[in-house]
């Protein structure tokens, strides 16, 4: 008689307490899943045994899309890749495309580009810690860091003209110089931004239900979170220094001093750390880039017309969520022969199965929380 | 049976409850607002502002809105079962402002004494417990009869969160018993006059414990796993218009009689601080009753203030740590509480 | 000691009073609520709302038509006869339910003709409505309300 056996004779309720799998499908529709992200979840009781990720749900064709603008007119499409980090995106796509025509972008405007990525990268972190907090039932977190963002989005606004998607840079270089008055006002947000991560810090960090909640949750390793190629805080949380602005600086990233914030465990409060981290960075950088800006051309030699010579580049940068790739293909014409995207939120979304496997199903919310993705960018 | 003992029996206790009932109503309704507007404060916003002067006619629009919506009971369900549900959940919590007291008696020239309770029971504090166990089935039915996969997961998250945490809140209550040495509200209030000190102070732990039960009693942040609206949508996933207003409702007057039957065991009822009841009866035989009304009121909000501070501030807790802070925190500091208090009474305060 | 204070701190809820202060600190403080439509929003000088096109100044060249990647924009030159003497279009349609506010036109045009006006409220009931053309472009400017920012995009002269 076999163990199994025996326990079956031993408990004649077997038969009536058996136990199924359940699976629950995790979105589209779902407040926690930060857009149309649907999750396969396989539950034992409330616990994770199995979780697939479908995906598809906001796929607008964008890549194909601009195959059918020339090399302008792609510009702003890119801006509805990840929609709360709009200018990143623009200077990726832009980026390559100045790669490819081997065009010199002045100083200013690099400086210039500095200043208005740091503060998109700000602006997405802070949607993200609002949505991250919300997600976990710290409701004020989230009207705070909007509250913050609305300030960026008015610079963006005096600045580029736009809030969310501003089309934020020409080939070439940038639009205009900062109006009248921007300088001051973007200094005096850096004066307040941080006092105010000091307070959400204040609500979150040190907070016990926090800390229950995110500490040893969603793990992933360093080497598994190499082996799925994942980028940005969501690899830095495991520990592996790695960040496209030192490591592959652009933009004149090399002239300003600023450190990684890098975790240990590679758990959902690492993450968390990291990112409130790096916004204490960003604005180190945003003063930096302020106080040295050079003077000069703001858009360098580009013909209106732009023919780019036939062949292909690879432009990355740091984006908010990780390294967002580009890699354009030329074939001398006035459009784009092929643009792909290496958008960082998908990429790393491939590491939620393993993050979450075991867990319990509060912890998915957590854990994709923590991944910041977008989903304008997961499925492009 | 002459017309004097029907009055005595059914005529003046249903005139009572409708007096009570109105007032209840408004208050249940307005916790809603005053919870929007204060939470918005808290988080610099404005709130519901724009219906009426302060956005004061914002819950007759809701319930206006609720009621005119349609009532889709979807097809996996029971509908029977659909149906009756929300009954469970909103009429207990009514139920419970039957025993409470509002004031002292109000007492006639002519010696006779009006109470300012529905049903002054012996057993008062218990019939609560024991009713307000029953909207449980109002959850459990809600998510098993949805047939949904969220309401049947928020159900079973709220069954066993109620059980958990009954207990420590019964016990909480039994520590007040023993001070005071009666069930019956009226009397817990008086003892706590007579004493001169409010329970709170003797039952420092006991108000601890009782103010964390009760909010996961009312499946509030941090606590609110069952409707816990991030992770799974709650028991009440499916329900539309005017059943999800029976639910919401229910839950705000629990809020509404959780807070004032803290305020009845802990802070004192309706006794006004540093003033002698006596003075007032002299003063005029009403003003007492009045005033004890009003401080028993503010006293309330007390609570009510506390329960959207902490839902504006925290995170929510996880379904298995919730438990365990249920069994194995909350439990052994009420019982240990409980030993504290029995030899309080013994040799201090006899 | 470190020890006894980190029990103290945790026996006395001390991170978790600590949320609660800061979040009382905003209960007085002025709310950040923009209660719009009684209170317009002061909007900055670069906002890029809807289109304004000054028919009188536009010279049929159709950069702007180019440069659109929504194709929302649509001139028709004069017959050649007419070019020579008066270059202004003789149709212009315009899509605003398609424009991405990207600002290109504005950036292709030489004569300064199309720019972002300040005008944001475009919610109509009809899709329909949203289609301008040469009479209903160029539409009464409240310069009380709407700043034009025309000047600093136009294209300086050299």
């Amino acid at each position: 008689m076999t163990a199994e056996q025996q326990a079956e004779k031993v408990s004649p309720l077997r038969e009536i307490m058996e136990t199924r799998e359940v699976e629950l499908n995790l979105g589209p529709q779902h407040p926690a899943t930060h857009g149309v992200y649907r999750a396969l979840v396989k539950l034992d009781g409330e616990r994770v045994l199995g979780m697939e990720s479908i995906i598809g749900y906001l796929h607008r064709g964008i890549e194909k899309w601009a195959e059918y603008r020339n090399w302008t007119q792609a510009t702003p499409i890119f801006d509805r890749l990840d929609y709360v980090g709009a200018v990143l995106n623009c200077h990726g796509y832009v980026g390559a495309v100045e790669k490819l025509l081997g065009v010199e972008v002045p100083k200013k405007a690099q400086y210039i580009r500095v200043v208005l990525d740091e503060l998109q990268r700000i602006a997405s972190h802070l949607v993200w810690l609002g949505t991250h907090g919300l997600d976990i039932g710290a409701q004020s977190v989230l009207f705070y860091a909007i509250r913050e963002r609305e300030a960026i989005m008015d610079l963006f606004e005096a600045m580029l003209g736009q809030r969310l998607l501003p089309n934020a840079y020409p080939i070439g270089g940038v639009r205009f110089d900062f109006p009248k008055g921007w300088v001051e006002v973007c200094r005096r947000l850096l004066d307040v931004l941080p006092q105010r991560i000091d307070e959400y810090e204040g609500l979150l960090t040190g907070n016990r239900i926090w800390r229950q909640r995110t500490i040893g949750v969603g793990v992933i390793s360093a080497k598994d979170a190499i082996a799925l190629s994942l980028s940005g805080p969501t690899l830095r949380g495991s520990g592996v220094n790695f960040d496209v602005r030192k490591a592959i600086p652009y933009s004149s990233y090399e002239d300003f001093d600023f450190e990684i914030p890098l975790g240990q465990n590679g758990d959902v409060f690492d993450r968390y750390l990291c990112r409130v981290r790096e916004m204490r960075q960003s604005l180190r950088i945003i003063r930096q880039a302020l106080d040295g800006m050079p003077e000069g051309e703001l858009r360098g030699k580009v013909s209106k017309i732009i023919r780019p010579p036939a062949g292909e580049a690879y432009f990355t940068i740091e984006a908010a969520k990780g390294q967002l790739g580009f890699y354009i293909v030329s074939d001398g014409g006035d459009k784009p022969y092929r643009v792909h995207v290496k958008s960082p939120s998908f990429v790393n979304l491939q590491g939620i199965e393993t993050m979450c496997k075991g867990n319990l199903i509060a912890d998915v919310v957590a854990v994709i929380g923590s991944l910041d993705i977008v989903l304008g960018e997961v499925d492009r | 049976m002459d017309f004097a003992t029907i009055m005595q029996y059914v005529g003046w206790p249903l005139i009572k409850i409708v007096i009570l009932l109105i007032p209840v109503f408004t208050v249940v309704a307005y916790m809603v607002w005053f919870e929007r507007r204060l939470l918005a404060f808290f988080q610099s916003r404005l709130g519901p502002n724009r219906v009426g002067p302060l956005g004061l006619i914002q819950p007759i629009a809701d319930g206006l809105k609720l009621f005119l919506k349609e009532d889709l009971v979807p097809l996996n369900s029971r509908p029977f079962l659909f149906k009756i549900a929300p009954i469970f959940a909103f009429f207990p919590a009514f139920v419970g402002f039957a025993i409470v007291s509002w004031a002292l008696p109000w007492v006639t020239p002519s010696g006779k004494v009006h109470p300012f309770v529905v049903a002054d029971v012996d057993l008062g504090i218990l019939f609560v417990l024991a009713i307000s166990s029953l909207s449980i089935f109002g959850i459990i039915l809600a998510g098993w009869s949805s047939g949904s996969k969220y309401p049947l997961f928020g159900s079973l998250r709220s069954a066993s969160q109620m059980l958990a945490y009954e207990v420590p809140l019964t016990l909480s209550v039994v520590a007040v018993v023993l001070l005071a040495g009666s069930f019956r509200l009226s009397d817990i209030v008086a003892a706590q006059q007579k004493m001169g000190w409010y329970y709170l102070f003797p039952g420092i732990l006991a108000f601890g414990v009782y103010l964390v039960s009760a909010v996961a009693e009312t499946n509030r942040v941090p606590f609110d796993l069952p409707e816990g609206e991030s992770e799974i949508i709650g028991f009440h996933t499916e329900y539309s218009g005017m059943r999800f207003a029976w639910y919401f409702v229910g839950e705000y007057a629990n809020v509404t009689l959780i807070s004032v039957l803290g305020t009845t065991l802990f802070l004192g009822g309706y006794d006004i601080p540093f003033v002698n009841d006596a003075t007032l009866y002299a003063a005029h035989p009403w003003l007492a009753s009045i005033l004890g009304v009003g401080v028993f009121a503010a006293k309330a909000a007390l609570f009510a203030v506390f329960f959207i501070w902490i839902r504006a501030t925290w995170p929510r807790y996880r379904y298995d740590q919730l438990l365990k802070i249920g069994w194995v925190v909350l439990l052994p500091i009420a019982l240990a509480n409980l030993v504290v208090v029995a030899l309080l009474k013994l040799w201090l305060l006899r | 000691m470190n020890g006894v204070a980190r029990f103290v701190k945790m026996v006395t809820f001390w991170e978790l009073l600590k949320g609660m202060a800061i979040t009382s600190r905003f209960l007085a403080k002025p709310k950040v609520t923009e209660l719009y439509p009684d209170v317009r929003p002061v909007l900055p000088y670069r906002t890029k709302g809807r289109l304004h096109v000054e028919i009188g100044t536009c010279i049929s060249c159709r950069m702007c038509e180019k440069a659109c990647p929504e194709g929302c924009i649509k001139v028709f030159q004069p017959s050649k006869e007419v070019f020579k003497t008066d270059k202004r279009p003789v149709e212009f349609y315009l899509s605003q339910e398609h424009c991405l506010h990207c600002g290109l036109c504005v950036d292709a045009c030489p004569t300064g003709s199309i720019h972002h006006s300040q005008e944001f409220e475009m919610a109509v009931y009809n899709p329909d409505d949203l289609l301008f053309d040469k009479e209903t472009l160029p539409y009464d400017l409240d310069l009380k309300h709407f700043r034009w920012n025309w000047i600093e995009n136009a294209p300086v002269k050299k």
